[in-house]
């Protein structure tokens, strides 16, 4: 379900930004924008709505000379899509191309996918997508069941079933992800082979399977490597994880190890790192 | 040939855990900039800094590249995690919250001594003493 945000207008001098920080931290806001002589903390809607009275009278009590001088409700929207309308066509290697639906006839590899972006990860431009595009190539194996986790635009997941995965299960925590993968499915005509279901790694129960993608976070990979475990533990499976910078590597792997994994191996892309790791 | 500076932008966003809602969203769309590949850069260089808000100057080109810088947290957070408390005061004429010591206030100045306007540690250190005394938090020594 799409979320509605809020924008609060708070006007104060620029030398007091920094105390309303130190009165707002903790609290849940999505982010702050500095403008000249104004803040614009941005709130979800329902938060704002049942803190409204609370949160003011913070403002109010804490000295600083500040004033909320406007309300401004933010439907979400595809802020992307802009830019998505310049997404180019990717050669990731010889074998495999990205590229969205008008710019597929520019790729010349064997393997073509057609992705069509909206505010979803993975169209091929960032060095995360490619590095697992290229470590996918190498371990997906014929009649294989992988498990995309944090799937965003669909791509890893379509890229398993092209290099001959039987079937895919692709989850994200995302609603715009969950949007734009099946649209990508249906689009690259994989839709009986991939399934795809909202959810966060907490609440997954993961099958056996034999490998899982997960092109996350940092913050997120640390956590869940018991849990990626526990796919993949059965078959020996293979783990494929990046969206990690190269300086994170080591902890990275202390940190897989640790779960019950392998280091196999692992490739870079200017400050970038993707790293398959094989279940004990 | 050098690019050409479009403009540049001020957030302030919790530390590995930006996502495409708002702000950050209607920063970077309605500059035509790729909000996706700054969520995951920003991310990935912040990861180990979760828990805290940090200050990010994003500057951005006639050619929709973009460049970002994050600085140091804003001086009332580093003074809310040096007194190991969970919030500033909100009423800091009444009620005091915690205690930091001067030393913790010339290690706070000297983190942030590129994005204060001083010119010395001193004058520095003087200027996180009024912050912490702003959101309710004694000096002690």
């Amino acid at each position: 379900m799409r979320k509605e945000f809020i924008n609060i207008h708070i006007k104060l001098q620029e030398e007091d930004f920094d105390l309303l920080y130190g009165v707002f931290f903790g609290l849940p806001f999505s982010g702050i924008e500095e403008k000249l002589d104004e803040v614009v903390a941005t709130f979800t809607l329902e938060f704002w709505s049942e803190n409204k009275v609370q949160l003011i009278e913070l403002i109010e009590k804490s000295g600083i000379n500040a004033k909320i001088i406007k309300e401004e409700t933010i439907e979400d929207r595809n802020w992307n899509e802009e830019w998505e309308k310049k997404v180019p066509a990717i050669k990731v290697n010889e074998r495999i191309g990205i590229a969205p639906e008008w710019k597929v006839p520019e790729l010349n590899t064997d393997i073509k996918i057609a992705i069509n972006p909206k505010m979803s990860f993975g169209t091929g431009e960032h060095s995360s997508t490619r590095l697992m595009c290229i470590l996918s190539e190498k371990i997906v194996k014929q009649d294989s069941f992988w498990i995309d986790v944090g799937t965003g635009t669909g791509v890893l997941a379509i890229l398993a079933v092209k290099l001959g995965a039987k079937s895919v299960l692709a989850f994200d925590n995302n609603y715009w992800a969950i949007e734009n993968a099946v649209e990508n499915i249906k689009l690259n005509k994989v839709e009986s082979k991939v399934k795809i279901q909202e959810s966060d790694i907490e609440s997954f129960e993961f099958p056996d399977c034999d490998g899982i993608m997960a092109n996350l976070f940092l913050n997120l990979l640390l956590p869940s490597f018991k849990k990626l475990y526990t796919g993949l533990k059965a078959k020996k499976g293979d783990l494929l994880v990046s969206g990690i910078l190269i300086y994170n590597k080591d902890e990275i792997i202390k940190a897989a190890t640790n779960a019950g994994f392998e280091l196999v191996n692992s490739i870079t892309e200017d400050e970038w790192l993707a790293v398959h790791f094989r279940a004990l | 040939m050098a690019k050409k500076l479009a403009g540049t932008f001020k957030l302030q966003l919790n530390a590995g855990e930006a996502t495409m809602a708002p702000p950050v969203g209607p920063a970077f769309g309605q500059r035509g900039l790729n909000g996706m590949e700054f969520v995951k850069q920003f991310n990935a260089k912040t990861a180990k800094q979760k828990g805290t808000i940090l200050p990010v100057l994003v500057t951005f080109f006639t050619d929709k590249s973009f460049t970002f810088i994050v600085k140091s947290p804003p001086a009332s957070i580093l003074l809310i995690q040096a007194a190991g408390i969970k919030k500033g005061s909100a009423e800091s004429n009444k009620t005091k919250v915690g205690n930091v010591t001067l030393k913790q206030c010339e290690e706070i100045a000297k983190i942030k001594m590129e994005d204060l306007n001083c010119d010395s540690v001193e004058s520095g250190i003087e200027m996180v003493k009024g912050t912490a005394r702003s959101i309710g938090i004694v000096v002690e020594g």
